[in-house]
């Protein structure tokens, strides 16, 4: 990434990267949002989840169909699909995921791996198949453009969705340090033998990991639709992203995540901005290679202790 | 007469819980189908004492107390606690009817502070905050831990310090059998000594059967009640730890002949 | 021994190839034959992963990214360079390979589900980058490609890629009765075990990669020559999913399986295509996600277990003798 020069002369520019970013923590904080969800899930469990962008891709059409149906505002429309997405998220892994948990498999990761990306082809083209590939869009709260000290201007809804973002990531911060739940998921993710012999029941705990997380992941589906619309495919570069997050924090980490979001959209911005906006989805992974060569665990990577 | 009984967290509730003896009969462990680690080993834990298991490498002693502690396939045999099936139940049962398990690896949460950790010990009477409180507190001054390690994390406790904290956890849900694999593997001799110490007042103090697993032959026969000798998944010598002490030498060249003729035979 | 199950085997291969060719050169319908071109591409696509992944244990994502390397770089030779397409094919395939044996170099560092996360952002990339660089790639239109037969193409087509697959097989079977077959189940089962015998684990992986790697750019190349066209859309996450599908679908592991899984997959398009390619992804991702909650091994598991069942009685003594024998004791 080049950093755009400062010489006083040039105000214009400066301004240029303080409306980049701003923009780049606006996308940022949503990104961290799916990050962390995701995280949870590789920590809580040492999966990872595939299907994380179809329940993104699920939240934004719960939100959009909520609205179409009982014409109920946009925070009720989040706040149902997160209660959709959450509950997809339990009974993925508590009917499709519990050999996992209660069956001895041979490779239990590869098993996840191969059950989730099925998930996730499936989610798809149902999507197409049953609610045609159609863009769609409900209306945001805040359509208009808002201007911050004279020369930032961004769309409401990217505000909206930022808050909203910052909002949940609180609300998951405190729901992992400071409840028995969230210690419970601390314990399961760094000693695995640990929890178990302290009688952690590890089959509910990824449940309600799985729950949360599709809750997230939905939530981040349904904030984005007023700005990128619903469409089938809409969860296939999030996933990726997601994944490049959740790498370049570290796996496990949920402050890595948090870093790795704000990372990738600042990224994003900049990039875009400063050489090219043909390749957006370029740079984070480009990151992400460059980090694992060099920190293989990741900025803020757990040490492994398999058992 | 062996009951079966339900597996609920009820049973969490230490009320009028005696200690009682922990039995293995006719114990067998296959990993994979034809190869058996344990070919029938029957070892009686008696109440309130301290009973050791020895024997050569590849014996079956870690893969003995794994199988009692439900992480190891068991394909026959029993295993009884006071005439209670608790064959193959999961580490949380067994927790809950008073089996607590130290492992030989370390097992404490590396980032959570050695208060988050005793908590953890208590996971399953979580909601009964004031008990939580209590018992901790009972067992930090139980175990002499000075208080200011109570908030360090634990991952930057010493390698003994650790394996104190990992005994004190197992010991927050006041179990009545605590099994230990190797307590002092990897720890120096003055710290394995405290180790040792700690363990040897548990069946007077706390009323704890202990049921022990130890490559540290000498040091550990010190502390022990009862001793069972394995070898080759099959009990070959019993006997009280004086008895076993005097014959350690004789016991000991045996395994080193076993050891030879295995390797022949090979 | 009476029987000999490797010549029972070879025989059975002996006799799918000959009833392939028969098919090619008996088929009258161009839409069938089409299938079976279809059919061999992605056969060459699931039988080499199926290399990777269920013989090596290296569960890749990128194994399209290497077909449509192999894809793009056979036409824009024959484009640019003026080189006949049949030639351009294989530098495509070699082209992939050397990006496999690049890719494998980073990528192999990292065990599980690293290494699969790893060669999926390598995927992604390639994807954003093709459809980015329009003005290299043709962006999202693609890039057209000679064709290397004249006359009747699709014939040709069915040809090619039956002797592709035979080769294919052919070193496949030579690699696994070789020193390699056994190295690369033991890397699978139990890498650390492996690597503390002195297996070169990395060594034989990147090799793996960049021989899987070639195969897939072939595949690629074969395909971009028959539909005269190459688009990035070839990279997506669909294509691999149901590259990946066939392979579990058919039997990971095994030699046959692919075979299967590819034959199922292609049979469901046949009947799906007039509505969409949605249906056949959904239809086969259901597939998919049943075969891995019940049967585990795939048809091929699903076929050995069937054949076990009805084998001679004495022979079955045989087979349950070792695990009588150390004394079970009947649980009560």
């Amino acid at each position: 990434m080049r950093r755009p020069k400062s010489s006083p002369k040039s105000l214009l520019d400066m301004q240029t990267a303080v409306q980049t970013l701003i923009l780049g923590t606006a996308i940022g904080g949503v990104y961290a949002l799916m990050g962390v969800g995701l995280n949870l899930i590789f920590g809580v469990m040492r999966v990872a989840n595939f299907a994380h962008g179809a329940l993104y891709m699920i939240g934004g059409y719960a939100a959009y169909y909520l609205t179409l149906a009982t014409g109920a505002p946009m925070p009720v429309a989040v706040i149902g699909a997160m209660v959709v997405g959450g509950c997809v998220g339990y009974f993925v892994n508590a009917i499709l995921l519990r050999p996992v948990y209660r069956s001895r498999l041979e490779r239990p990761s590869e098993f996840t791996l191969i059950v989730t990306f099925a998930l996730s082809l499936m989610a798809t083209s149902a999507a197409a198949v049953f609610l045609t590939p159609n863009y769609r869009k409900f209306e945001g709260m805040w359509p208009d453009t808002i201007t911050l000290f004279g020369f930032v201007s961004m769309s409401g809804d990217r505000a909206v969705a930022f808050v909203t973002a910052l909002i949940l990531l609180c609300a998951l911060l405190w729901l992992v340090h400071f409840t028995d739940l969230g210690r419970g998921w601390r314990a399961l993710t760094q000693n695995r033998m640990g929890a178990d012999i302290v009688g952690v029941d590890v089959f509910r705990l990824a449940n309600l990991a799985f729950a949360t997380s599709g809750a997230l992941a939905a939530a981040a589906g349904a904030v984005l639709v007023p700005l990128y619309l619903a469409y089938p495919t809409m969860g296939e570069s999030v996933i990726v992203k997601s994944f490049v997050i959740v790498v370049l924090g570290g796996l496990g980490s949920i402050a890595g995540s948090l870093v790795g979001g704000f990372l990738l959209g600042w990224a994003e911005a900049l990039g875009s901005v400063y050489i090219g906006s043909g390749y957006t989805d370029i740079y984070g992974l480009v990151i992400m290679l460059v980090v694992l060569l060099f920190l293989p665990r990741g900025l803020f990577g757990i040490s492994e202790r398999e058992v | 007469m062996i009951t079966r009984p339900r597996r609920t967290e009820a049973a969490a509730k230490p009320s009028g819980r005696v200690p009682v003896d922990l039995v293995a009969t006719g114990l067998r462990v296959a990993y994979e189908r034809d190869v058996e680690i344990l070919r029938g080993v029957e070892i009686t834990a008696a109440a309130r004492r301290i009973s050791l298991v020895i024997g050569p490498n590849g014996a079956g002693k870690s893969t003995f107390l794994k199988a009692v502690a439900g992480l190891a396939p068991v394909t026959g045999g029993l295993v009884t606690l006071g005439g209670v099936d608790i064959t193959r139940w999961r580490p949380r049962d067994l927790l809950a009817h008073g089996v607590a398990l130290v492992p030989q690896n370390g097992t404490l949460f590396p980032a959570m502070t050695v208060r988050e950790n005793l908590q953890m010990g208590g996971w399953l009477r979580r909601r009964e905050k004031a008990w939580l409180g209590e018992s901790i507190e009972a067992v930090v001054n139980r175990f002499n831990l000075p208080r200011h390690l109570v908030d360090r994390r634990a991952g930057d406790l010493s390698g003994g310090q650790q394996k104190l904290v990992e005994i004190m956890r197992s010991m927050i849900m006041t179990p009545t059998t605590l099994l230990l694999d190797e307590p002092t593997a990897g720890l120096s001799p003055k710290m394995a000594s405290q180790v040792y110490e700690q363990i040897a007042a548990l069946p007077g103090d706390l009323g704890v059967t202990v049921l022990l697993v130890d490559q540290n032959v000498r040091s550990s026969l010190a502390i022990s009640d009862d001793v069972y000798v394995l070898a080759m998944g099959l009990n070959n010598d019993r006997g009280t730890a004086r008895d076993i002490t005097e014959r350690l030498g004789e016991i000991t060249a045996g395994w080193l002949r076993q050891g030879v003729s295995g390797a022949v035979k090979s | 021994m009476r029987s000999n199950p490797e010549k029972l085997k070879l025989l059975f291969a002996a006799l799918a190839v000959v009833a392939a060719a028969a098919l090619a050169y008996l088929i009258p319908s161009p839409t069938v034959l089409d299938a079976v071109v279809y059919f061999f591409y992605f056969l060459m696509l699931a039988a080499s992963w199926n290399l990777l992944a269920g013989i090596c244990g290296q569960m890749s994502f990128a194994h399209m990214a290497f077909c449509v390397t192999g894809a793009y770089v056979a036409a824009s030779t024959a484009n640019v360079l003026g080189l006949p397409m049949a030639a351009a094919v294989v530098v495509g395939a070699l082209a992939a390979a050397c990006a496999g044996l690049f890719v494998g170099i980073f990528t192999l560092r990292f065990r599980d589900i690293t290494f699969s996360l790893a060669t999926f952002a390598f995927a992604g990339v390639l994807t954003s980058w093709l459809i980015g660089a329009s003005d290299i790639t043709g962006g999202s239109n693609g890039m057209s490609a000679p064709p290397i037969f004249s006359g009747d193409q699709a014939r040709a087509f069915v040809w090619l890629g039956l002797a592709l697959s035979v080769v294919f097989f052919a070193l496949q079977w030579l690699l696994l009765s070789s020193r390699w077959g056994i190295l690369m189940r033991a890397v699978r089962d139990r890498e650390p075990v492996a690597r503390g015998l002195g297996v070169k684990a990395t060594h034989l992986k990147v090799a793996v990669f960049a021989y899987t790697a070639f195969w897939a750019g072939l595949a690629g190349g074969y395909f971009a020559a028959y539909t005269e066209y190459v688009t990035p859309t070839m990279a997506g996450l669909e294509n691999m999913g149901l590259v990946l599908g066939m392979v579990i679908v058919g039997g990971i592991g095994t030699v046959a399986g692919p075979v299967l899984g590819t034959l199922v997959f292609r049979f469901i398009d046949f009947f799906t295509r007039g509505y969409g390619g949605e249906y056949t992804v959904f239809t086969f991702a259901l597939i998919l996600l049943v075969t891995m909650l019940f049967l585990r091994d795939g048809a091929m598991g699903l076929i050995t277990a069937t054949l076990r069942r009805f084998r001679a009685p004495q022979e079955r003594w045989h087979a349950a003798q070792p695990a009588a024998a150390p004394g079970a004791t009947p649980e009560s």
